[in-house]
């Protein structure tokens, strides 16, 4: 019987105590480093304290229409943001050869490093990652989130996660209902991503108007849900 | 690998000793896919749930008692196999007495129609109210064949010191049970609690009904206001001859964070016409004064008396009317040992 306990904790299993809270955890996620996430995203959250996680490409930094490096290390070491990887120019991973497709993650890592900004999560472009090329993934980071929606109860599974991307058109409804079915349902954390904000061009399909974002927060800001970064949001329920 | 070594040395064991080993196993499987007429541009998405479980559910051998249970769920890729419960309990000189040690998830609030029509509604913590895990030892003291009273020492990894008084009684066809549950550190506001409950299950010739109510009282603590938490689960079920059985539940729960109120309320009927199993639910959730409607019907194909092959169709809305439709495969297999 000792032996048989002994194999018990050695082969894997273990004991495991649940989230201490039960309450889900709200992530707001921000992609490609839009000037309209700096410009208008971050001063309205932190007009409600709450901070969010950018996924940069990092080779796309400072181009036109997008915020740069000094305005990402702001927001990451400054603000308490949490800056994640995204490859460096928003490749699409399946396209790529596997050497390539290594070397767009790692250096997207690199520089993410470099800038002191201690990458823990990654999102993949377009929600697309060849099967051969996750192991690496997961060997560097230690979360990954795609691009579709799903529940996520504990335990979380941090290296499959997923979010519902803002959509142009929408208004705070749809993301009032999705975060109210989580609810409802037991999720335990509900992510929540945008691309730009009041984007002019109405082909974007991925905008968000300042005045619906601002709903959005003051909708969970009322029901006084937890906002976290996503990798603290993910410790937090291990 | 390691796994498989252990079940072998497991059934070695039992046969060298000669124990009956009743084993169980349980897999449970929900897919679905909605399409959500208000997220115009991303209507379609598909999730899956997933839970295995294996164990033994009393294994006896002179003075001893064992039962424990495994379980993983979703991430078969990583092998991530859980200790569910265990419990080992020893009868003293006096067979009144017994000790015991062991883990097993504790809460309020489990198993009623509300979380299990289809299966894996809410995930897979089974607890609606205050679940933690609860590793101690146990004084059992049995003061007629039909009470017990227990007293559980013990705790989690959370700093979740905690005892727990329990007293059960087995009537005829029902049961009561009351306890007092002492916490160092509640779930939320990580402050010391007391949760007295109680549960009841009862029946009347094809009337059935159980119910389950706690109240976490919190003292002022640091920052924390002296407050309490409700929570409340019910459910009332008819089981007809020749009409469908037809049952209603309903759950409220009230804490002083969010969601601060949840209602929730579900009436059904399910229908047997030879193994299939035909259920229509109704059910509405108020979360904070938001209102979400479901309405589904789950068919069910019965192998075995539990174990079932089901799909569901739901159309659920908001105030807003704007629906989601939700197609899903719900699958609720379990081997149980012979009785």
């Amino acid at each position: 019987m000792i032996l048989s306990l002994s194999l018990l904790s050695s082969s894997g299993c273990r004991f495991t105590s649940p989230s201490p809270s039960s309450e889900p955890i709200i992530v707001f996620t921000f992609d490609d480093q839009h000037e309209s996430v700096y410009q208008v995203a971050f001063p309205i959250m932190q007009e409600y304290g709450y901070r969010g996680t950018n996924f940069v490409n990092t080779a796309a930094l400072g181009k036109p229409r997008l915020f740069g490096r000094d305005e990402l290390i702001e927001m990451t070491l400054s603000y308490g943001w949490e800056a994640g990887g995204h490859t460096l120019n928003h490749e699409a991973l399946n396209q790529l050869s596997y050497s390539e497709a290594i070397r767009v993650i790692l250096e997207d890592y690199q520089n993410l490093q470099e800038m002191g900004l201690n990458p823990l999560s990654f999102a993949l472009p377009k929600g697309q990652c060849p099967s051969g090329v996750y192991p690496y993934l997961q060997g560097l980071y230690p979360n990954i989130r795609g691009s579709s929606d799903f529940a996520m109860y504990c335990p979380i599974n941090r290296q499959a996660l997923g979010y519902l991307a803002f959509q142009t058109g929408w208004n705070q409804q749809v993301i009032k209902q999705r975060i109210v079915r989580g609810i409802a349902a037991g999720e335990a954390l509900i992510i929540i991503g945008f691309h730009r904000f009041n984007a002019e061009d109405q082909s974007y399909t991925d905008s968000c108007s300042d005045t619906v974002f601002r709903e959005i927060l003051s909708f969970v800001k009322e029901k006084n849900l937890r906002v976290l970064p996503l990798a603290e949001a993910v410790n937090t329920l291990r | 690998m390691k796994a498989k070594l252990l079940f072998s040395l497991l059934l070695i064991c039992c046969g060298l000793g000669a124990i009956e080993l009743p084993i169980y196993a349980q897999w449970q499987a929900r897919h679905y896919i909605y399409y959500d007429t208000l997220q115009k541009g991303k209507e379609l998405s598909w999730d899956e749930l997933y839970r295995a479980e294996i164990g033994i559910e009393q294994a006896r051998w002179k003075d001893w008692a064992l039962s424990f249970a495994l379980e993983s769920e979703e991430f078969f890729n990583e092998a991530l196999v859980k200790l569910k419960s265990f419990n080992l309990g020893y009868q003293l000189p006096d067979e009144r007495f017994t000790l015991g040690a062991g883990t097993k998830l504790h809460g309020y609030g489990s198993g009623s129609a509300i979380d299990t029509l289809p299966v894996l509604e809410r995930g897979y913590i089974p607890y609606r109210f205050q679940p933690r895990r609860m590793n101690a030892v146990a004084l059992g003291f049995e003061y007629n064949p039909a009470s017990l009273w227990e007293l559980k020492a013990g705790g989690n990894k959370h700093n979740q010191a905690s005892m727990l008084l329990s007293y059960q009684h087995q009537k005829d066809k029902g049961h009561y049970a009351f306890s007092l549950d002492a916490r160092a550190m509640d779930n939320h506001w990580r402050t010391p609690v007391l949760i007295p409950a109680f549960e009841y299950y009862d029946n009347w010739k094809q009337v059935s009904w159980d119910m389950s109510v706690a109240t976490a009282l919190f003292p002022e603590w640091d920052a924390t206001e002296r407050h309490n938490d409700y929570f409340a689960l019910g459910e009332l079920r008819y089981n007809a001859e020749r009409l469908p059985d037809m049952g209603i539940a309903a759950a409220y729960k009230k804490q002083n964070y969010a969601p601060f109120e949840e209602h929730e309320y579900r009436v059904y009927l399910a229908q047997e016409l030879g193994a299939f199993r035909f259920t229509p639910i109704a059910s509405l959730q108020e979360v904070d004064k938001e209102r979400l409607w479901k309405y589904t019907f789950l068919s069910q194909y019965k192998l075995l008396n539990n174990s079932t092959f089901g799909a569901y169709y739901e159309y659920s809305h908001f105030e807003t009317n704007k629906p989601r439709h939700t197609l899903g495969l719900a699958v609720d297999l379990k081997f149980e040992p012979a009785k």
